[in-house]
């Protein structure tokens, strides 16, 4: 098992190591001790994720990123790089950000979640080892759907549905494969079995304990202090009020529990899925990162 | 530039062709996947039963109309994902539309789909669906590679956006924007909920409450004016209450008054939005647009354009409140 934590800014590195405390604040003290956690996840497999995969404005900026990337040197941590789905100006936008990556050993990855993203790097910075990020992987995911006993009452076909997702698919890594591409990352679909399939050369990183569920560039939380008429709009500027604030949705329909934070709704994975995930893991030789710090 | 107008019914299509349609899109179910997936996984995005052909008979009618009128039909194969059981059955579902009833067009969003498509070469042009979310230049190049000849762009784009993308291919890619109706909160490609749950995620009546705050406390008296206000804009995205002006023209989100930048960027076709609409709202709203693309093609420049969208909007208070345009750049 190798472990990863997102930050976003580098006080967040201590709480990365307390990640049983983090946990026992989400699930209680009880379900947290049963997690079996490796005892080889040393230092030197502990990655920062740095960036974000739903946001251009809540990427770092230069200097931000600078600081960062020399946490990560400094620690002798390996570094990924999230980028979210960009415009032909987001992507102009990020090229100091690529250019500062460049300059980081080759452990260092970037995360895309946009195909042209993944063009634009292999053409322009042919050296970064690239991910496929989680936006491009497709499933069902509606937490409308109230449990998964009612997905078991469902046919076979329905069942393959909820359990499986655009990276499942035998397509996927020839496509992969052609884009010489060797990791996927991707999080548990809430209707799904936890285990995580493995199909040939191509590696996944899980994100955990948080899957998402819908996102989009019109932001809630960006148009809270924004005057009527004006909100709800992709051309505002944003003052990140999401790093500061996160939103808690509820609803007869769904026992999952939903936290919205900026531009996405996310979901908690249940205590069961989240230990067979944690078991898995280490037998599969994935990679689990802990996104608990910035959701 | 073309008009693309949505049918559900083969009694609407010679309405659409009078009205001034350049191309139709529709949406087919089968007995066969309903049997196999139920009513709770649709085989494209919109329902079943109220935006969706029925029976062979209905779409061969379709077709055989527009093609008398040599006006092209595509067929939208556009969840934004399909299980193994789900491709098997939709690709010999596409071979039989394309070699029996002879459709011109599959639009398509899943990946996997669109390369297990891709491999078949099927006579048959291939559109990517918004729900791709092609926000990029550098994609198209990507889903050209694919067989794609036609990239439907998504809502969430600005303005310049639809221009740096349609302007900066060297491709011969076609691009289609939308035009009028129905608004969408979330980016429909990466919503990974379905409709067919009681509707639209987002207008569901979610108790909203705040779940963490480390800086300035917030009310849940704020968290309610401000969800008072989400409301609203989504009333204005749902066609403002699916309402329609007093001389019949339908009111809801559109992209009227940006046509003439359209033509002088080089978008080839704009999109209504609405297969499960009414009739009468299909027809209404083909008359704006063409209304509109009648000054287009006349030649006006893009503010004589904008200026005659407005006119046509009986509800220009509407317009004014801000949630009303799709693509804004201010």
């Amino acid at each position: 098992m190798e472990l990863a934590f997102h930050l976003r800014d580098p006080a967040q590195v201590k709480a990365s190591n307390d990640l049983n405390g983090n946990l026992s604040i989400l699930y209680g003290e009880k379900a947290v001790k049963g997690l079996y956690w490796s005892e080889r996840h040393d230092q030197e497999s502990l990655r920062l994720y740095i960036g974000d995969e739903f946001c251009i404005h809540r990427l770092p900026d230069p200097a931000e990123f600078d600081t960062l990337c020399q946490l990560a040197k400094g620690e002798n941590r390996a570094l990924t790089f999230l980028t979210p789905p960009l415009t032909d100006d987001g992507i102009d936008r990020c090229g100091p950000l690529f250019d500062i990556l460049k300059g980081m050993d080759r452990r260092t990855e970037v995360v895309v979640n946009d195909w042209g993203v993944l063009l634009f790097l292999k053409k322009k910075y042919p050296s970064f080892q690239l991910s496929v990020g989680r936006l491009l992987n497709k499933g069902f995911k509606d937490p409308r759907l109230m449990n998964s006993d009612e997905a078991l009452t469902l046919s076979a076909e329905t069942a393959e549905l909820f359990n499986t997702c655009t990276f499942d698919s035998v397509e996927f890594p020839e496509k992969m494969r052609q884009l010489n591409i060797t990791r996927v990352e991707r999080d548990l679909l809430p209707f799904g079995e936890p285990e995580i399939e493995c199909h040939g050369e191509l590696q996944s990183s899980v994100y955990f304990p948080f899957g998402y569920i819908t996102t989009g560039r019109v932001c809630w939380m960006s148009s809270f202090h924004t005057v009527a008429g004006k909100k709800f709009s992709i051309s505002n500027g944003c003052r990140q009020t999401c790093q500061k604030i996160s939103l808690k949705l509820n609803h007869a329909k769904t026992d999952l529990q939903l936290i919205q934070t900026g531009n996405t709704i996310f979901y908690l994975y249940a205590p069961s899925k989240l230990a067979a995930l944690v078991k898995q893991a280490e037998t599969q030789k994935l990679r689990l990162v802990y996104q608990g710090l910035i959701v | 530039m073309k008009i693309a107008a949505p049918l559900s019914s083969a009694t609407e299509v010679e309405m659409l062709l009078h009205y001034g349609a350049d191309e139709l899109y529709c949406g087919v179910r089968t007995p066969e996947w309903e049997e196999h997936f139920g009513g709770q996984v649709w085989m494209n995005r919109r329902s079943p039963q109220g935006a969706n052909l029925g029976s062979w008979e209905d779409i061969q009618q379709v077709v055989n109309l527009a093609h008398r009128k040599r006006i092209r039909v595509h067929v939208t194969l556009n969840a934004p994902y399909y299980s193994q059981a789900g491709m098997d059955y939709l690709i010999k579902l596409a071979e039989k539309l394309i070699s029996e009833l002879e459709i011109d067009g599959l639009i398509v969003s899943d990946l996997n789909f669109l390369m297990r498509l891709a491999g078949e070469k099927l006579p048959v042009n291939l559109h990517l669906s918004s729900l791709a979310s092609c926000i990029n230049s550098r994609a198209v190049d990507f889903y050209q590679s694919l067989g794609i000849k036609r990239i439907i762009l998504p809502r969430q784009l600005q303005l310049s956006e639809i221009k740096s993308i349609v302007t900066q291919s060297d491709s011969p890619m076609e691009f289609e924007v939308f035009a009028v109706n129905d608004g969408c909160f979330f980016e429909e490609g990466f919503c990974q909920t379905t409709h067919a749950l009681g509707g639209p995620f987002c207008l569901t009546d979610w108790e909203v409450s705040v779940h963490r705050c480390d800086g300035d406390p917030i009310s849940n008296v704020q968290i309610a004016q401000h969800h008072a206000e989400l409301r609203e804009y989504l009333w204005y995205q749902n066609n403002c209450g699916s309402s329609f002006q007093q001389d019949g023209l339908p009111n809801g989100p559109c992209s009227l008054c940006w046509f003439g930048h359209f033509r002088d960027w080089g978008v080839t076709t704009v999109k209504i939005v609405g297969r499960e609409a009414s009739f009468y709202r299909k027809m209404r709203s083909l008359q704006v647009v063409k209304a509109v693309m009648d000054e287009v093609k006349a030649g006006g420049a893009g503010e004589e354009i904008e200026q005659f969208a407005r006119s046509l909007r009986a509800t220009p208070q509407y317009c004014d409140q801000g949630y009303m345009c799709y693509f804004k750049d201010r």
